[in-house]
């Protein structure tokens, strides 16, 4: 069997594969940029179009997020849904109408007021904002 | 660099002829070639880490903002972690061929002992990166680790040299995170590179 060996040189295999290194290291600065400039401490914003996501009287995930919303009497209300003792996420039980603390067993009323365990803190509110029909929600600066 | 002479580092890294079955793949499965991309890509990680890691306290805290914050953050942690792990299991593969293949005899000598102290520092590495993590197993390792290095006589000591003082629900410490990211990190990739020198000095491996 004879190879032929004017086909691909190993010195053509290397120097592709340098080139390709290369266009790899290259493509590699757009996100170690991204990853540099980024801000560590920065809190969290949400924008959605206000016909997304129909409300109701009792609180409703914006999913992905620890964003709830509900209808209030004065207009949309936002909770952050973060246990006021260490930081964990709570989620409302509508059957027991209140929030849970998976953590350390925190109960909070719908409005957020503490009930029972650990927190003695009530929960935080977030910042929403309406305008063209968008909500705008930021995380608070606790 | 400077002369080109048969003894110069540079003329060891590239040399103009090598025994042909030093390319056989057989002779070395490339264990050594990829423990070294480990380090490459550690190393690269390992950087990126630095601009946001905050070892004490906030090491846990500082980690998953990374992880859920930062664009990429999770990336360049998993990448960082699974290299690691990469990187302790082919070395150790590479230990097992050079014994296989009796590589470790006179005039590779000393490369083997070498080796065998860079495999020692890369199981250190591993571990140190668990107690940089900061979280509760962490802090249950260094307690461990403490426990282990004060059963040897002055033993104290050396823990508080290496350990500095963590608490139980938290290994990571400043001490800690100079020995890793800069000590022995640092004599490891000394140490590589004269490892290499002394292979293409005993005529081995394929070169790039």
């Amino acid at each position: 069997m004879t190879f032929d060996q004017t086909l691909y040189s190993r010195r053509q295999v290397l120097s592709l594969g340098r080139k390709t290194l290369l266009v790899l290291g290259i493509g590699c600065l757009y996100p170690v940029s991204h990853y540099l400039r980024a801000k560590e401490n920065q809190l969290a914003v949400a924008r959605i179009a206000s016909s997304e996501m129909p409300l109701k009287i009792h609180w409703q995930r914006l999913g992905q997020t620890r964003f709830w919303l509900r209808q209030g009497n004065d207009g949309v209300e936002a909770m952050w849904a973060s246990c006021t003792h260490l930081g964990c996420e709570v989620s409302y039980d509508p059957e027991q109408d209140l929030w849970l603390c998976p953590c350390h067993g925190s109960r909070f009323n719908r409005d957020g007021q503490p009930v029972q365990g650990p927190a003695v803190s009530p929960l935080v509110r977030a910042e929403v904002k309406e305008k063209d029909g968008f909500l705008y929600l930021h995380q608070p600066a606790v | 660099m400077g002369k080109q002479g048969n003894n110069s580092f540079m003329g060891h890294i590239r040399p103009r002829q090598i025994r042909t079955g030093a390319l056989r793949l057989r002779a070395t499965f490339c264990l050594g070639g990829f423990s070294f991309l480990a380090f490459i890509v550690l190393t690269i990680t390992g950087v990126l880490l630095l601009f946001y890691y905050q070892p004490g306290d906030r090491a846990f805290a500082s980690l998953s903002e990374l992880n859920s914050v930062l664009p990429y953050g999770g990336f360049v942690r998993s990448l960082h972690f699974w290299a690691g792990q990469m990187m302790v299991i082919s070395v150790f593969m590479h230990m097992v061929r050079v014994v296989w293949s009796r590589a470790y005899r006179p005039l590779r000598e000393l490369n083997w002992i070498t080796g065998v102290v860079l495999f020692g520092l890369t199981v250190i590495l591993d571990y140190s990166g668990y107690l940089l993590r900061g979280g509760q197993e962490s802090g249950a390792a260094a307690t461990v680790g403490q426990a282990l290095f004060t059963s040897l006589p002055g033993g104290q000591a050396l823990a508080t040299v290496f350990f500095g003082q963590p608490s139980p629900l938290n290994g990571s410490t400043l001490n800690m995170f100079v020995w890793h990211a800069f000590i022995l990190a640092g004599a490891v990739g000394f140490l590589q590179l004269f490892h290499f020198w002394r292979i293409r000095r005993g005529g081995g491996v394929r070169p790039l």
